[in-house]
């Protein structure tokens, strides 16, 4: 074993050595709902957060882009939180790329292609209709001009990679407002196609460029941490693609060019198995799609934007807390001599949150009476954040309110939120000490457990 | 609530999967994403379905962190700016090396933890990541790559 060997296993080590006690079992649901921030912070800190906490509670600082006259007229009126009627149809074109543009390979392709049905849920988030899309990754291959013997001449591959989704007209701004977080840019043409180039909102958000062509809408979506200039060369390279799987035969390594035709039942606890000829390899779509990829964004629902004085911030959610908490997609095991077999993986999706600017979240769910919910902060200030109806039959509202910091409070100078109350369209206190605390962190199952079914 | 059977199987794995969770984000929040991956695998629908139910937790575990990392990584980054020195550093290990591996994504995280402190072969990783082999050896070796060129800059 090298030096730099026994160095990795100790600090690898070290982070497992000391690994918290796990809590017990029946402090579970009370330990994931509440914030355990450790972070020790300074006092002078503290205060300043306070004196923050203070003017953002008085609703000073926070104010919307669309009053900035910096950003550009060009927009798409977003139907976004609202449920189409998309059952049934489906997509007249497929657009994308038959081979991947220079630079990039393209592990990773999916296609739904009919909308709703009797048996159908509909998709966690984003487009509920037909959707197909591709994942690009940069190609490290020596062909892209890259390193192959260093393999991550890219930091991190996901930062850079593209997707490409063809989706119905009338998805066309949720998919546009859930990527960027906003649906205003810049006009455009994209191979004689009148499009619009929308910049991320904030670090977490995703570039978009859009267009309608042949009677369907596509989004190019890349992270915030890439160029619209290279989005644009990308995207003037997409074409009709007449037939899936596109690439043939999937190559070994997903990271260098493999394509794979995503396929999942989306019907309830009916695992779909793989179809004839299909395959996949490595990894799934869903858990894809969901992870790290430049589609994340897109397929959530953006429920508020806005800016404070660390930065622009985006609140989506992503995945339906009630009956669509699962997917069920057909995907690979690996046996133990490395051959494969077919399994259906459950995969659980919930009420995501990602803010992408400076502020923290007191985030959570409540019932859908709860019209205002009143938050207090262990310094005595108050906020009265509203709450946003996802739309498309959830059964809660949710709440999410911007504050400068909130985490790291498990020290007694810490800040911490000490009381909520869910108030009535009339200011009726109707619930009082929902216990939904998040911290710009995923949360929301507790808070579901607690919310009446329908 | 959460049954007894599932009691028992929280019982049989949870140390090992927060430790598997302060490999991927570190002790102060291993226990947010450890909770919440177990609640979300035991509230869900398709659980009793489940066969292997310690690879689900992992790759439970696994995506919450995922997950965190990505709401997180500018907290995180502004958290370490304030951060002052933790106690339990082990004075054996080499800062730049704790900062080398705490800068790789999450799945070589991962998979660094299944090799060094679980000592698992990749096949047996593999099976709780639902990757294959040959993925685990690739990321292993990116990682390491990345590590000495990080090291040696």
């Amino acid at each position: 074993m090298t030096d730099l060997d026994t160095q990795i296993r100790r600090a690898v080590n070290e982070l497992a050595e000391h690994a918290p006690v796990p809590p017990p079992v029946d402090e579970l649901a009370l330990v994931a709902i509440e914030p355990r921030r450790t972070v020790n912070r300074r006092p002078l800190l503290v205060v300043a957060i306070a004196a923050a906490v203070v003017v953002i509670g008085a609703g000073v600082a926070v104010s919307s882009r669309r009053d900035d006259p910096t950003v550009a007229q060009v927009g798409l009126a977003s139907g976004h939180a609202t449920v189409a009627d998309v059952a049934g149809r489906t997509l007249g074109a497929r657009l994308g790329f038959a081979v991947a543009p220079a630079g990039y390979g393209m592990p990773f392709e999916f296609g739904r292609d009919t909308a709703l049905t009797a048996t159908d849920q509909p998709l966690p988030t984003g487009p509920l209709g037909p959707v197909y899309a591709q994942f690009l990754l940069p190609d490290l291959v020596p062909a892209s001009g890259l390193d192959p013997t260093t393999g991550d001449t890219v930091p991190d591959p996901a930062l850079a990679s593209v997707g490409v989704m063809t989706v119905l007209p009338i998805e066309r701004a949720d998919v546009v407002m859930g990527a960027a977080g906003h649906t205003d840019g810049q006009a455009i043409t994209i191979n004689g196609h009148p499009a619009l180039a929308v910049s991320a909102w904030s670090e977490q958000d995703d570039n978009v460029i859009s267009w309608e062509q042949d009677g369907v809408a596509v989004a190019v979506v890349s992270l915030a941490s890439g160029s619209m200039d290279e989005l644009r060369r990308v995207a003037a390279g997409v074409a009709p693609v007449e037939q899936t799987p596109l690439l043939s035969p999937p190559h070994p390594d997903p990271l260098r060019g493999a394509t794979f035709n995503g396929f999942w039942s989306l019907a309830a606890d009916a695992p779909e198995l793989p179809r004839a000829g299909l395959r996949w390899f490595g990894f799934t779509a869903w858990s894809t799609l969901r992870s790290a990829g430049p589609l994340w964004n897109a397929f959530s629902t953006v429920l508020d934007h806005g800016s404070v004085d660390q930065g622009h911030y985006t609140v989506r959610a992503a995945g339906h807390p009630e009956h669509n908490a699962n997917l069920f997609p057909a995907g690979p095991g690996t046996n133990v001599d490395g051959s494969l077999h077919w399994d259906a993986e459950v995969i659980t999706d919930q009420v995501t949150f990602s803010a992408g600017g400076g502020p923290d979240l007191i985030e959570g769910i409540a019932p859908p009476s709860v019209k205002h919910v009143r938050i207090r902060l262990s310094d005595g200030s108050t906020y009265l954040a509203p709450t946003y109806d996802v739309g498309r039959g959830w059964p809660m509202v949710i709440f999410v309110q911007p504050v400068p910091i909130i985490h790291g409070d498990n020290t007694p100078t810490g800040l911490h939120a000490v009381y909520v109350e869910g108030l009535g369209a009339d200011g009726t206190v109707l619930n009082a000490g929902l216990s939904t605390l998040g911290n710009g962190y995923p949360s929301g199952m507790a808070g579901y457990e607690s919310v009446p079914r329908r | 609530m959460i049954s007894d059977a599932d009691g028992e199987i929280y019982e049989k794995y949870a140390e090992e999967l927060i430790r598997f969770a302060s490999g991927l984000v570190g002790p102060d929040d291993a226990t947010d994403v450890f909770s919440a991956a177990v609640l979300r695998a035991f509230t869900s629908s398709g659980w009793a379905a489940v066969t292997n139910r310690r690879a689900y937790l992992y790759r439970s575990v696994l995506n919450e962190a995922r997950m965190w990392h990505r709401t997180n990584q500018r907290r995180v980054a502004r958290d370490d700016r304030h951060r002052p020195p933790v106690e339990w550093w082990d004075p054996e290990v080499r800062p730049d090396v704790r900062a080398a591996v705490a800068s790789l994504d999450v799945r070589s995280r991962a998979v660094l933890f299944l090799s060094y402190w679980a000592d698992l072969p990749p096949e047996e990783i593999g099976l709780l990541l639902n990757i294959s082999a040959s993925t685990v050896r690739r990321d292993a070796d990116r990682a390491h790559r990345r590590l000495r060129r990080k090291l040696h800059d």
